[in-house]
């Protein structure tokens, strides 16, 4: 694989035809891989398992797996849990697009021109760093207890990572690239999107990747304070309860949601950009 | 011969440091011109200069008898890496020029595919450059450059990046689109063979400060015309030899 950037986006991509055949060679066979994965993750689960009946702990402090699968099979037919998905999931988005939404066009914005980055950038240097649940009281004292609050942190979260890539990937076209167009006729306007904004996006898309994860954590623990329904609630509501087997269902849920969404977005970057497939091979 | 492009006493001074002197030069219309001479010599300076992208710090620079202010489409630039939008395909890529022209869709088809038949590429039109070879990615620039239809082609050591036996298909192949094409050519270039393959005349920088030190007519001096030339020509190896000595003596 190359270096550098390329590096970290093609790292997650689904394997490309005759890319990655000379891998399992490297790296031992395919069978003893998937051992390697799934035995580590299915001995952990037995050991889970094991040690939730032993009796050395109290069933608050760990139910066995199999009462995590109950928890989360009774929630199933109940409805509760695809409705905390639901919701989780449609918050996510929302935040995630409005984030998106604000960031691509302030990004390019700031990585363009000389005065919108004199403009914007210390501000955003001085919020960046502020962690979005660091927002929570603030955003409670705007905009109330409520969906709202929950949009307005979810948003922060994806904002900041897609706004962080966009800049350096407008800042990183290439020179020559800009004066290749310019003597084929082009204008700034034309320059800026048909040369810099295309060349940007792979970057733009890192930071997208990035925002999603961002987005999970932020979302499941806005829900915890400020809202009702959602997977954060779900999880907050069963503490109270003592109920520590719907706990852990709903941090599965979580984490396994996540991945998937990350996964999708890997695969969502192969098919736009497969015109990088050149790069991956070297 | 009418003069395309004529350089008139320019100099370039960059913060203190002379990279041209006193350069006076006339190309001729549909000539391939090549600049020769060792890094530093100032020709990339005058090729830039030629292109719109830096301006003589006194003298100046006419192209069909106008000053030269800015980059623009009558003068198509080609880089050493052959530079392109990796995420257009080899069609749109050399549809390029004729989009930002605001030409009908079908018209540009048109015209592209005439010149992506023209560099042979006609089989990877679809394909993206990231899926060619350097020597494809340097044709593909070629035809993206010559379908905006340019006065005059400027070449920075195009063939640069390429392994010898690429390169040597290339020159070959240049001369046959040149010779086609029927453009002003500016080809920069540090290989003597190179020049004395190509070029139609020769111009042969020095260093310390860059001047045109001599210029050669090819077409003359040789005999043969350079879509003829072949590499082992007697007389090119002697050039070759004279031009390598005046090059060390101006070291």
């Amino acid at each position: 694989m190359s270096s550098g950037s390329h590096t970290v986006i093609t790292a997650s991509l689904p394997p490309v035809d005759g890319a990655s055949t000379a891998e399992p060679v490297l790296r031992g066979s395919n069978a003893w891989r998937n051992f390697r994965i799934y035995g580590v993750l299915i001995g952990l689960i037995v050991i889970w398992e094991i040690l939730g009946r032993s009796g050395l702990f109290e069933p608050i402090i760990l139910p066995p797996f199999s009462e995590v699968l109950q928890a989360i099979y009774t929630s199933a037919l109940h409805g509760d849990l695809f409705l905390a998905i639901g919701w989780s999931c449609y918050r996510v988005f929302m935040g995630f697009g409005l984030g998106m939404l604000l960031a691509i066009p302030l990004g390019v914005a700031i990585g363009w021109s000389r005065v919108c980055e004199d403009l914007f950038d210390p501000i955003i240097e001085i919020l960046r760093p502020i962690p979005p649940l660091a927002w929570i009281p603030l955003s409670i004292i705007w905009l109330g207890v409520g969906f709202k609050s929950v949009l307005f942190i979810t948003t922060l979260g994806s904002f900041f990572p897609i706004l962080v890539a966009t800049i350096a990937g407008v800042r990183n076209v290439d020179k020559r690239m800009i004066e290749f167009a310019k003597t084929l006729g082009a204008s700034t306007s034309q320059i800026l999107l048909k040369v810099v904004i295309p060349a940007a996006m792979p970057q733009t898309f890192v930071g997208m990747r990035i925002a999603v994860g961002f987005s999970w954590m932020v979302v499941v623990a806005a829900e915890m304070i400020s809202v009702k329904y959602g997977l954060g609630w779900l999880i907050w509501k069963a503490r109270f309860s003592f109920d520590t087997a719907t706990v852990m269902a709903g941090m599965g849920i979580i984490g396994l949601l996540s991945v998937l969404m990350t996964k999708a977005m890997g695969y969502l970057e192969g098919i736009l950009f497969s015109w990088k497939k050149g790069i991956v091979k070297g | 011969m009418e003069s395309a492009i004529s350089v008139r006493g320019v100099n370039k001074v960059f913060g203190g440091f002379q990279a041209l002197r006193n350069v006076d030069l006339d190309i001729r219309q549909g000539e391939l011109h090549v600049f020769l001479g060792p890094s530093g010599c100032g020709k990339t300076t005058l090729m830039r200069m030629v292109s719109g992208f830096e301006y003589p710090s006194s003298g100046r620079i006419l192209h069909n008898g106008d000053p030269i202010a800015g980059p623009g489409p009558d003068r198509g630039l080609i880089f050493q890496e052959g530079v392109n939008f990796p995420w257009r395909t080899v069609r749109r890529n050399v549809e390029f020029g004729l989009e930002m022209k605001r030409l009908p869709k079908d018209e540009r088809r048109k015209i592209a595919q005439k010149f992506i038949d023209l560099v042979g590429l006609s089989d990877f039109a679809s394909h993206y450059p990231s899926q060619i070879s350097g020597g494809m990615k340097q044709k593909m620039a070629l035809a993206t450059a010559l379908a905006n239809d340019p006065d005059a082609l400027l070449m920075d050591e195009p063939f640069g990046a390429l392994d010898a036996q690429t390169r040597s298909v290339m020159q070959r192949e240049l001369l046959r689109i040149w010779s086609e094409a029927n453009k002003t050519i500016i080809f920069v270039t540090h290989s003597i063979r190179e020049a004395l393959l190509l070029g139609n005349r020769i111009s042969l920088f020095k260093t310390r400060p860059g001047e045109i030190a001599k210029i050669y007519d090819l077409d003359q001096e040789p005999g043969k015309r350079n879509v003829d030339r072949e590499s082992t020509d007697r007389k090119l190896v002697d050039m070759e030899a004279e031009i390598y000595r005046v090059m060390q003596n101006a070291e």
